[in-house]
């Protein structure tokens, strides 16, 4: 394929949504038929320019770029353009594709909204902006679009913002990642400042002793790590910045699906795996600010693992998973197994899409987000959504032969073989939390046969077939990357004994033991709950680990009083010095009026004295 | 083309305008407004036109006219525009354009406020296209003074109050101002007001520099509502009428910040340099203060205020910094940040001609009620967060990533503005437009076709410059690299 064909192709697939937001907004708000055909017809074409580009990926060292000055004339540090090499071209694909399958199923589920024109604008919007954010090919351009990224998610989970929960989860996710994006800004200033470009491949190819030049007692490199990893705990919700996804669960159940899987909080890991370059530019300290990241990582895995156990609300548990498996993707990418990382990526984003949006055929049809109320409502009866719950499940649980089985054992193996086996332990903990929690959903499900009531309960037309390309994709997409899309990245492949064979057998075993006592807690009710035990843990964990309460502690009990204090001092000190002069001032003039008194007395007393003073200083002199 | 007096053609707009006004009897207030829509529309035109054939390869003055004015003190009449000053040309003929829309709703003694408003703008475009310092300071002045009667007499809350405030505090700015301009007059080489003679042949000594640039940087620092000097722009803000708050925050006090650049910095580089970190913490401070004292304000108007102050902090920042990059990014956050406090101030009065408050907790829902104005109100918050594809953030970003370079502790604490920026106006945007509707919404109307013209043009404005920053940064930044080579 010719650079030039590439290159446009690139451009339909990222443009195509952006001209249905606008159509849709000039035109179609009212037009509600319309405007769901615009844009599911903006994205399709996305979806199918991305995969004939991704066709067009002849090698490993493909690698494109085209850029034009944005910000300032003739200044190529803050140009858009595009860059395509492998791993911008599988992300674009996938974004393209999961955006294609949840715009068709928004069909059904929006299908009684009155507002379902603006919905199918954002949800363009947000594609656009995610897609832009892909093909970024330096960290500015990253950083324009990771904030529409922002916008469109703010947009699309305040959806239903005349419901102030639904308002203020959306600007909770905008605010609490824009603390995250902080450290985006601080790292390009950095960079910029000590690299002078903001280019991927300028700062790839950027002077060792650059990089390591000292700034504030780590160098360069380190600092840039630290500010770019800030602004992926924001968007792809790493400890302490995890606290608004659950929460953005508010939106429409697509959007979730959209979020969690393709858009949102892909990007962070994406950026991570961009700049992961860090790795090997920076010194000691920045090896060591990675293996942190990584710590932070594994951290954030287990802690919103084991939150995942006590959520009732099936789009929640699922919400926790995804923090959960957020923190294994970073973990890859932390201690440079990059492939890995994006891996799991690449099949979670088919698996989690999977799960939400069966969860939102469940919940469309019972008209509630409890675990409970869905299995006594019948949800077991509803084919299709249970086939693809079970389907996401399993890869969820990491199981052979689905998706998430490769996946999860790439990153594994690699922590085995680079010897990270502390990484290692935590990460094989997280496996048994998983499959746990995962099953536990589907036994609380299948223990119910329903109350025998008549609900009516069905699964949209639109719902199935975005549901079976995903089942397809749960169970495939790992030996799609491991057949089609691995040998783009140019790894040698090296033999590491038997260590693939030794983290599949463990992990597995250790996955099957957690369904196994997931059945007897929960299906069987042979052993007791354990969160029935362990009473005080169960209660941190239902306070979410006391995440929220310390924001809302930051914002009620120091933030918000700061900006009391500092209106307070505007008011009494800033204003009131300007009062206080201006009183003085008057005071001073009433003290001199008291002389205009219009009584001639007076003047002529003053007179005498003051030619009594006259008369006196002159002949003293 | 070129022998047309563009420069004096758009300043001679208003004045024709408030000419013709007098001449327009009291009571015929239809009359009134349009005349001042004609000249308004006209002045925008010839501006449109201006910018437009401004060359933008070249960074020096264009389309200067000279002629004899005061021969005995050395004084001309000097018009030109370089970067800066086409940018703020173009940015007052925007404002008074849309001010005048806006102001279709005034009903008290119609005439005479269309006079001073027109006066108003008239001293605006005269400082902005001024190469005259004494002919500078002289449109400086009528363009401050009519605000003490405009707010006086249209005002709202604690009129005046805020009228006095902001008169006295901005006098003694001038009067700051002009203590400089005498001492370069008398101190200089060539004897001259002219800018030119002045900025190359006035031979001030680093001394004289030292004290002199302090004297313009509070001078007009005061009216760029620079912290701590910023009391008196929210409480004017407040006080003002709709159109007023406009042209107050939208271009008077953009006047103040390209008096710093011009007469300031570009006239005593050497001063400029001496003072330059306090006058960056002095921004720094206001950027941030700004943005954390605008999340206690319960009036909406003061809400932007102090958002005002905290934009106009970072303007300040981009100057003191000092660098191509930020000073680019000063000129441009200059009008970006015109464009957005007038489209607040815009809709606000819109809101609160029906409604009759300004409490932020009196509204709720309004997005439903009256999508066309929210949407602008929204756009317009969204630029003032620095939202990439809005007017805010090129502005923003250029300013940060040229003052790292010259203060990167400082740039570290203003970027968290950002945070700050979005926590009060997220949360406004929520009371205000979604949620459940309040008591004073069921009243709220949509925008007419007419005054929808304004608003909505300023919103797409505000999209246009973000999407394609470009068109500005084009004529801005050849103007910024010369001044730092």
């Amino acid at each position: 394929m010719s650079e030039l064909l590439q290159i446009k192709l690139t451009l339909t697939t990222v443009l195509a949504p952006i001209v249905s937001f606008v159509l849709i907004f000039l035109f179609f708000l009212r037009q509600h038929a319309i405007a769901r055909w615009v844009s599911l017809l903006g994205i399709t074409t996305s979806a199918a320019c991305s995969t004939m580009l991704l066709w067009s990926v002849d090698s490993p060292a493909h690698h494109e770029t085209v850029s034009l000055p944005w910000l300032l004339p003739g200044d190529i540090n803050f140009s858009i353009g595009l860059l395509l090499d492998p791993l911008s071209l599988v992300m674009l694909w996938i974004v393209a594709l999961i955006g294609t399958l949840v715009q068709m199923y928004s069909f059904s589920y929006m299908e009684d909204d009155a507002n379902q024109a603006k919905f199918f604008a954002f949800i363009s919007l947000f594609c656009f902006a995610m897609m832009g954010f892909t093909i970024a090919p330096n960290l500015f351009q990253s950083y324009v679009f990771w904030e529409l990224v922002g916008l469109g998610s703010y947009l699309l989970i305040g959806f239903w913002n005349h419901l102030p929960s639904a308002a203020t989860a959306a600007r909770k996710a905008f605010i609490v990642t824009r603390l995250g994006d902080l450290g985006f800004f601080a790292a390009i200033l950095v960079a910029f400042a000590g690299l002078g470009s903001v280019d991927y491949a300028g700062m790839a190819a950027g002077k060792n002793s650059l990089w390591t030049a000292s700034l504030g007692g780590l160098d360069v490199a380190t600092w840039t790590s630290i500010g770019l990893f800030l602004a992926v705990a924001g968007k792809s919700a790493q400890f302490p910045l995890y606290g608004w996804l659950p929460d953005a669960m508010e939106g429409p159940t697509p959007v979730s699906a959209l979020i969690h899987a393709a858009t949102m909080v892909a990007a962070g890991v994406y950026l991570l795996a961009r700049n992961s370059f860090l790795l090997t530019v920076g010194s000691e300290s920045c090896v060591i600010a990675w293996e942190g990241i990584a710590a932070i990582a594994m951290l954030t895995a287990l802690m919103s693992g084991a939150v995942a156990i006590v959520q009732n609300d099936i789009k929640r548990v699922f919400a926790y998973s995804t923090i959960s498996q957020l923190g294994y993707m970073v973990v890859g990418i932390g201690t440079g197994a990059v492939v890995a990382g994006m891996m799991h990526l690449f099949t979670h984003a088919f698996f989690k899409a999977l799960l939400f949006l069966s969860a939102g055929a469940f919940i469309h049809a019972a008209h509630s987000n409890s675990i409970q109320d869905i299995a006594r409502a019948g949800g077991s009866r509803l084919k299709v959504p249970m086939y693809s719950l079970l389907a996401g499940s399993f890869a969820l649980a990491g199981l052979f032969p689905f998706a998430g089985f490769y996946s999860k054992d790439a990153i594994l193996e690699h922590l085995l073989v680079e010897h990270h086996y502390i990484f290692l332990a935590a990460a094989l903990v997280g496996v048994l939390v998983t499959s746990y929690y995962t099953f536990r959903v589907i036994f609380v499900m299948i223990s119910e046969k329903g109350d025998g009531h008549d609900h009516h309960l069905h699964t949209g037309a639109w719902m199935v077939p975005p549901l079976v390309l995903l089942m397809i994709g749960a169970l495939f997409s790992g030996n799609i990357w491991n057949f089609a899309v691995k040998h783009w990245f140019s790894i040698k492949h090296v033999e590491h004994g038997n260590a693939a064979l030794i983290t599949a057998l463990v992990s597995s075993g250790v996955a099957l033991i957690g369904i196994y006592y997931s059945w007897r807690v929960f299906y069987k009710k042979s052993s007791a709950d354990p969160m029935e035990k362990m009473k005080g843990l169960a209660n941190v964990l239902r306070e979410k680990w006391y995440l929220d309460w310390s924001y809302d502690k930051l914002v009620h009990a120091i933030y918000l009083p700061f900006t009391w204090l500092l209106n307070r001092i505007e008011l009494r000190f800033v204003k009131g010095a300007l009062d206080g002069i201006g009183t003085a001032c008057m005071n001073v003039a009433r003290g001199f009026s008291r002389l205009q008194s219009g009584e001639v007395q007076q003047y002529f007393g003053l007179m005498l004295a003051a030619t009594a003073v006259v008369i006196l200083l002159i002949t003293r002199l | 083309m070129d022998s047309l007096p563009l420069l004096s053609l758009i300043l001679l707009c208003p004045v024709v305008g408030v000419v013709t006004l007098f001449a327009v009897p009291d009571h015929k207030a239809t009359v009134v407004k349009w005349v001042s829509f004609t000249v308004a529309a006209i002045a925008m035109l010839l501006s449109l036109i201006m910018f437009i054939g401004y060359d933008r390869g070249n960074a020096g003055f264009q389309f200067v006219e000279q002629y004899a004015w005061l021969p005995g003190l050395n004084s001309t009449y000097h018009v030109g525009v370089d970067g800066t000053g086409a940018v703020l040309v173009l940015l007052n003929a925007i404002v008074m354009l849309t001010g005048v829309i806006t102001s279709f709703s005034v009903q008290f003694r119609v005439k005479e406020y269309f006079i001073l408003f027109l006066v108003l703008v008239t001293g605006v475009f005269g400082s902005f296209i001024c190469l005259d310092f004494l002919l500078f300071f002289i449109f400086f002045e009528i363009a401050v003074l009519p605000m003490y009667l405009l707010i006086g007499i249209w005002g709202s809350t604690n009129r005046e109050y805020a009228a006095l405030k902001l008169t006295l505090m901005l006098l003694a700015g001038s009067g700051l101002v002009f203590a400089g301009l005498i001492m370069t007059y008398f101190n200089s080489a060539v004897r001259s007001f002219d800018f030119f003679a002045l900025k190359e042949h006035a031979a001030l000594s680093p001394d004289m520099q030292n004290i002199i640039y302090p004297l313009m940087f509070l001078g007009f620092g005061t009216l760029a509502a620079v912290f701590p000097l910023h009391n008196w722009s929210p409480d004017g803000h407040v006080a003002a009428p709709t159109a007023v708050s406009m042209l107050h925050a939208g271009v008077l006090m953009k006047l103040g910040a390209y008096g710093v650049l011009r007469y300031g910095i570009e006239m005593y580089p050497i001063g400029a340099e001496t003072w330059r970190t306090v006058a960056a913490v002095m921004a720094a401070g206001g950027v941030v203060y700004g943005a954390l004292v605008a999340a206690q304000q319960t009036d909406l108007k003061y809400m932007i205020g102090y958002s005002s102050v905290s934009h106009m902090g970072l303007v300040m920042f981009g100057l003191a910094a000092g660098t191509s990059y930020a000073v680019s990014g000063a000129v441009f956050q200059m009008f970006s940040h015109g464009i957005m406090t007038a489209l607040f101030f815009s809709a606000v009065g819109f809101f609160y001609e029906q409604s009759h408050t300004r409490d932020i907790s009196a509204y709720g829902g309004l997005a439903r009620k009256a999508p066309w104005v929210s949407i602008c109100f929204i756009l317009a918050g969204l630029a003032g967060i620095g939202l990439p594809g809005l007017a805010g953030f090129p502005a923003e970003f250029m300013i940060f990533v040229g003052a790292y370079e010259k203060f990167p502790i400082l740039t570290l604490i203003a970027v968290p503005s950002l945070v700050f920026g979005a926590f009060y106006m997220l949360r406004v945007l929520q009371r205000v437009f979604f949620g459940p509707e309040a008591g004073h919404t069921p009243e709220i109307r949509d925008l007419s076709f007419f005054g929808g013209t304004a608003r909505v043009g300023l919103a797409a404005l505000i999209v246009l410059f973000g999407i394609m920053p470009r068109l500005l940064s084009d004529v801005i930044a050849p103007y910024a690299e010369a001044l730092f080579k």
